[in-house]
């Protein structure tokens, strides 16, 4: 298995994500791109902070692509990429690349690697409006 | 024993600072220091947070050791 997981404070570049999964066994590679979301219903949100407890994120990220391995075996290569720190709309979050030799298994997957982080990775978002800001969880 | 308390997001903000050292008795859970963090902040029990011990999320049943690192960690929202 070819694992990449890190969190960091500097743009993310999707390609340079998927860059490193590059294998000659590779047939599919799929994406999930996290954007900073500007309108939430009528609310118009400013900017968003991102902050993480970095070593537990990243071996957080690290459990979560074990358990895509396990689960669906045709993965053999994941990268996750989370950025922290203050962030536009517009601006990338996070960049989660599978890779596998077919494409069956690799959708699946990528739904549970983005509703897992959602779940238990020690990474928090808040919201700035106009009028106040506040933390964020769907949990 | 002493251990060190990191905080973040909005459990941070309650207590002011990232983190903190701690001294509690030998044989103390992470309930014992749940206990001692409500008391000294009371608005984090308002908040539904979990703790982690050495960066995996622990039980209140744990028992802490010298030079522990526990981590506060309300409810979470990455992605």
């Amino acid at each position: 298995m070819n694992t990449f997981v890190e969190i960091t404070e500097r743009p993310v570049s999707t390609d340079e994500v998927v860059a490193r999964l590059a294998n000659p066994a590779n047939g599919a590679i799929v994406t999930f791109i996290g954007v900073v979301r500007g309108l939430t219903g009528e609310r118009e949100t400013r900017h968003l902070e991102y902050e993480a407890y970095p070593e537990m994120a990243e071996k957080t990220l690290r459990q979560i692509t074990a358990e895509i391995y396990a689960r669906w075996p045709d993965v053999r290569a994941a990268a996750i990429v989370h950025r922290v720190g203050r962030l536009e709309i517009g601006e990338t979050a996070v960049v989660i690349a599978l890779a596998a030799a077919h494409r069956a298994q690799t959708f699946d997957a990528l739904h549970y690697a983005i509703d897992r982080i959602k779940e238990i990775a020690p990474i928090w978002k808040k919201e700035f409006w106009a009028d106040g800001a506040a933390w964020r969880s769907e949990h | 024993m002493r251990v060190n308390v990191r905080f973040f997001a909005v459990s941070r903000e309650i207590a002011g600072m990232a983190q903190q050292p701690h001294t509690l008795p030998e044989g103390a859970t992470l309930q014992d220091l749940q206990a001692q963090l409500f008391a000294d902040y009371p608005a984090l029990a308002a908040q539904r947070v979990r703790f982690a011990v050495n960066l995996t999320y622990a039980p209140l049943t744990s028992p802490l050791h010298e030079g522990d690192e526990i981590a506060c960690i309300p409810p979470v929202g990455g992605g």
